[in-house]
This record gives structure tokens, sequence and C-alpha cells, in this order.
């Protein structure tokens, strides 16, 4: 069976336009949707990309506005569609980010969590102590120390590890210490679930804010890299599939005849599928 | 006030040889200290090294306060508290270590290097980091003012208090640090686990054929080169030389260790070692 992606919009964040694309619009705060991902197709069931941020309330603590309506809930979108949480097999964590690893306590420990050691251990480490909730960051030591709860994927930046038959981590270096890009193999090529290497399609990529040079995408307001690293992780994502798929934007297929061009945006939430017109 | 350096013994458990010194006699076990140095002496208060562990390896309960080796106990031959003490540093993180940090209040900050607490919540080693342990200092990262963490590199050490700093060690474990404390009678180099076993490591080393050749440990996470190199600093910089499972030891230039501290302070008493080394 070929391999598709469902995209779930688990919730809303408002936050500074400027977190997002660095230096832009400084002040002004833009409203984007929250995603998670179902990876459909495999012999052991969905995987999960992420689970999103844990409540409203804790986003408050990094100073955003959130909000979850009724049937954006996680659990519910589940549950809609059939699926127990111990039926979940793998969540993989782009991340673990207060709004990529938030909901994973929801899920049994024969769910095993996937995600870069270097991203757990930087997340414990305090660095970046908001952005790391203790709440997820205890619950993931709780899976660190529970057999087979997680599993911890070692590298560095570029290694491309095949975890399942069509999909693949690899190292992104750029966001977080460790954030991972998934890599999918699906009919239409690519898809790349690349968590917040890039935020915003339109600002960083397809009209990068202030930068002059061919293909150069723009940078977020968050990063732990450097630039050049963080171009270097952006355009890794963006020169090498068919498909972008960030957490906080709409899915893009890239177009089939121009290399590193971005074609339309993703009509309903499952890839590979139409496109807006 | 010249600084000073107390033992507080924590008790003693059974470890394996080959784990404290490498390859030495697997499967036999070795009575082994557990210790805790209290510096006093600065004008910011009482300073303890390492908590000790939560539970004894072999025992069959948790350490209570009132035990007799329990840091309570310890602490309350100096006519402490708990709560007098105004930093405790560590030298690591493995369970014996840190297993007692949760007796004392958030307003006794805890010293670590942020590398060694990121190795320790990364399961890459959950045999020798307590879930438990890391999880009361994650709540100490997210409490303020009851961490401090440092991001040692192979540069210079950082000052904590007058006369106390922390450098990088390079050995044991990835963020392991040495605990340097100017004495009235040179420096004191609080070491970790460089050093398990000062007798089969340094005076005697098994296997060395090489001159003032250290024998490394069994139990390191970083590269033999890595952890040789520790030593020979450690052992350079140090007038007095104190491991955390074994009586310390005085230190001759060249990294010669030439006698055995033999009281509970640093400077203190010091017996002289009957075999100088000749290798």
């Amino acid at each position: 069976m070929p391999l598709e992606i469902e995209v779930l919009t688990i919730g809303q964040v408002y936050a500074e336009r400027a977190f997002e694309v660095k230096h832009m619009q400084p002040g002004r705060v833009v409203r984007v949707p929250t995603n998670v991902f179902l990876i459909k197709g495999l012999p052991v069931g969905p995987i999960l990309v992420d689970s999103g941020f844990r409540t409203p309330e804790i986003m408050e603590t990094i100073g955003m506005r959130a909000t979850v309506s009724e049937h954006e809930h996680l659990e519910v979108q589940l549950a809609e569609r059939g699926i127990a949480r111990d039926e979940i097999r793998y969540i993989i964590h782009t991340h673990l980010h207060i709004d990529h690893a938030g909901k994973t306590d929801l899920f049994p420990m024969s769910t095993t969590a996937i995600m870069a050691r270097e991203e757990i251990a930087h997340a414990a480490g305090g660095l970046a102590g908001w952005a790391y909730p203790s709440q997820d960051v205890k619950h993931m030591i709780d899976r660190v120390y529970t057999k087979d709860a997680a599993w911890l994927v070692d590298g560095k930046t570029g290694d491309v590890i095949e975890l399942f038959d069509g999909v693949a981590i690899e190292f992104a270096g750029g966001h977080s210490a460790g954030s991972i890009n998934v890599l999918v193999e699906t009919d239409d090529g690519i898809a790349n679930l690349c968590g917040d290497v890039i935020y915003s399609l339109k600002n960083q990529c397809r009209q990068p804010f202030a930068e002059r040079n061919c293909y150069e995408p723009r940078i977020s307001g968050n990063t732990v890299f450097g630039e050049r690293e963080e171009k270097r992780a952006m355009k890794n994502v963006y020169y090498n599939c068919r498909w972008i798929v960030p957490t906080h934007d709409t899915p893009v297929r890239m177009l089939d005849d121009k290399a590193r061009t971005l074609g339309g945006a993703l009509a309903g939430n499952i890839i590979p599928g139409p496109l807006a017109a | 006030m010249p600084l000073k350096i107390e033992i507080l013994n924590l008790g003693e458990y059974e470890a394996e040889w080959s784990r404290q010194v490498q390859y030495k006699t697997p499967g036999r076990l070795v009575k082994t200290k557990v210790v805790s140095y209290l510096i006093l002496g600065s004008e910011e208060g009482p300073i303890l090294v390492d908590t000790g562990f939560r539970q004894l390896p072999g025992a069959e309960r948790p350490v209570n306060s009132t035990d007799p080796y329990s840091l309570e106990s310890q602490l309350d031959r100096f006519g402490l508290k708990a709560a007098d003490i105004r930093y405790i540093i560590h030298t690591h993180l493995h369970a014996g270590h840190c297993g007692r940090d949760d007796i004392f209040p958030t307003s006794s900050t805890v010293v670590i290097n942020r590398r060694e607490l990121e190795v320790g919540c990364s399961g890459i080693d959950c045999e020798d980091y307590a879930a438990v342990d890391m999880k009361h200092l994650i709540d100490r990262v997210h409490t303020q003012g009851a961490a401090w963490l440092l991001d040692l590199d192979t540069g210079t050490a950082v000052e904590i208090v007058k006369g106390v700093s922390l450098e990088l060690s390079g050995g044991h474990t990835e963020g392991s640090a040495n605990v340097l404390v100017e004495t009235e009678d040179g420096v004191a180099v609080i070491c970790g686990d460089l050093v398990f076993h000062v007798h089969e490591q340094l005076v005697a080393p098994m296997g060395q054929i090489n001159h003032r050749e250290p024998r490394i440990s069994g139990s390191m996470a970083v590269s033999q080169v890595a952890e040789r190199t520790a030593l020979k600093k450690a052992l350079a910089k140090a007038s007095w030389l104190l491991p955390m499972h074994d009586a310390p030891a005085r230190v001759a230039p060249g990294g010669l260790v030439t006698g055995r501290v033999t009281g509970t302070s640093i400077p203190g008493p010091v017996t002289e070692l009957e075999a100088f080394r000749t290798t």
C-alpha cells in the first residue's frame, strides 16, 4: 500500500511574525496552525508525527495565546478516525518544543516515542527552558527509562536513517539541537515533514523577507544554530523534496519541472492530494 | 578565613573491581566508600560537593536521615542543617553523586555543568543515572535560582566563590567537572570518579609500563586517550587529590602520589607512602 500523510490541525497559535520570520514586522502577531501528522499505509499501523501542545494555557508560559476548538483536539480527531491511542505504535518527534511533544503522555508506554538523543539532552539541559516545559521533559525521561517506550536516534547533521520501509529520519541541523526531518516516500515523491526548520513557506521560501539572492530562504527568529547552519538546513529541505510539510503552515507541492520552485498549496488534508486553485 | 575541606562519610557498598580499575579481577567485589566533601570557610556559606546515593547499592531501603552515615547526620557533626548549605556542586550526576539533592531546599543552589545534565537525561546510560534524580534536577532547572548551569569547555575554570572553581574534567563522563579548592597548603582537586582507587590506579597502577602512567577506571564514557589526559591534568594541578570513593592523596609536583590523608580534613595529617613509585 502506498504511503500517504494525513494532516491534523490540533490548534491555533498566535505568534510574533518576527519569531516566525527573522526581523519581519516585529510586534505584529499572526495566527498559525499547529499540525501533527499521521503516516498511513505501513504494516505497523498509523504513525503519529508530533503531538502538539499540552493545553492552550501552557502556551501562555511562553507568551503566546493559543486556542483549541472542540473538533481540533488530538484525542477527538483520533477517535473520529476510529484510532485508539494504543493502536499508535510509534510517535516520531521532529523535536520536543512545547507545541510538538505536549500530548505524548496521553499514549501508553507501549507506543514508542522516537526522537533524536541530542534533542532530549538539549531539552533537559535548560538552555531553552521556556521552550521545553518541565512536564514534557519529565514524561520523556520516564519513557527513556521504560523498556522500549523510547527509541533514541543518534547521528550528525545530514545523516539519514530509514526506520520503516519508506519512512526515514534525517538529522536537520537546524531550528533545535536535535531537530529531525521525517522523510516519507509517497507515490508522488518524497514528503519532508520538516518540523519547524521552515515555519512560513510564503515568507521564508516563496517570497523570502529581505533576501536578494537566488533560492535564498529567510531564516526564522527562533533558532539555536548560526545563520549559516539554519540556511543550510532550510535549503536541504526545500531543494530536496516534492512536498514540504511544515508544522505551522499548509503543505506545498514543489513544481515538477522547476527545481526549488514552490508550486501550489495542498487543498485537502491528505498528501499526495489535489492542490488549491 | 582559609578554605578547609571536610570528608563526610556516607557509608560503603560493594562494587565490582573491573568497574573501578579497568580489567582488574572481573567479577570480584571490593568494598567501596562513598563520600561527600564539605567546603568550609567561604564567606558565602558552606558548600557541599556531591550528595551520595539515594539508596546504597545492595541496601534494603533508601538512606534515612537518622542513619549515622546519612548526609544529615554527617552535616550535624558541624552543626549544619541542609538549609545552611549555600551551594551543592556536582562533579557529575551518577546515582552515587546526586541521590539526595532533594533533601535540600531550592535556596541551596545546585551547580552543574550543563552537558552533564543533558547526558544524564539522554538515555545514553540508564544504569548509572537515575530517572528520579534527573527529574528532581529538571524541577530545579525550572525553579528560579535553584540551579546554576555552567557551560564548561576546555578553557578557563569558572569561579563559584572565592577560592572554589569548576573546570571540565574531560574524563569519566562527558560532562564531569573537577572542583578546585585553594587551601592554605595548595590546590585540592576534587576529581569526581576520574579516580576510584588511588593505590591501584596511581600508586601501583596495574599493568602500566611507562613512567607516571596511571591506570584508567573501567567506568568511563569518554575515550581512553581523553580519560588519560584528564587524569594527568587533574594530577598536574593537585597538591591534594580528592576522589569520591577513596581516601584523598597528597600529590607532589609531577603528579606523584606521596601520601594518603589519614584524618578527616584537607589540609590535614598525611601518612607517607611506605614504598614510593619508581616507575
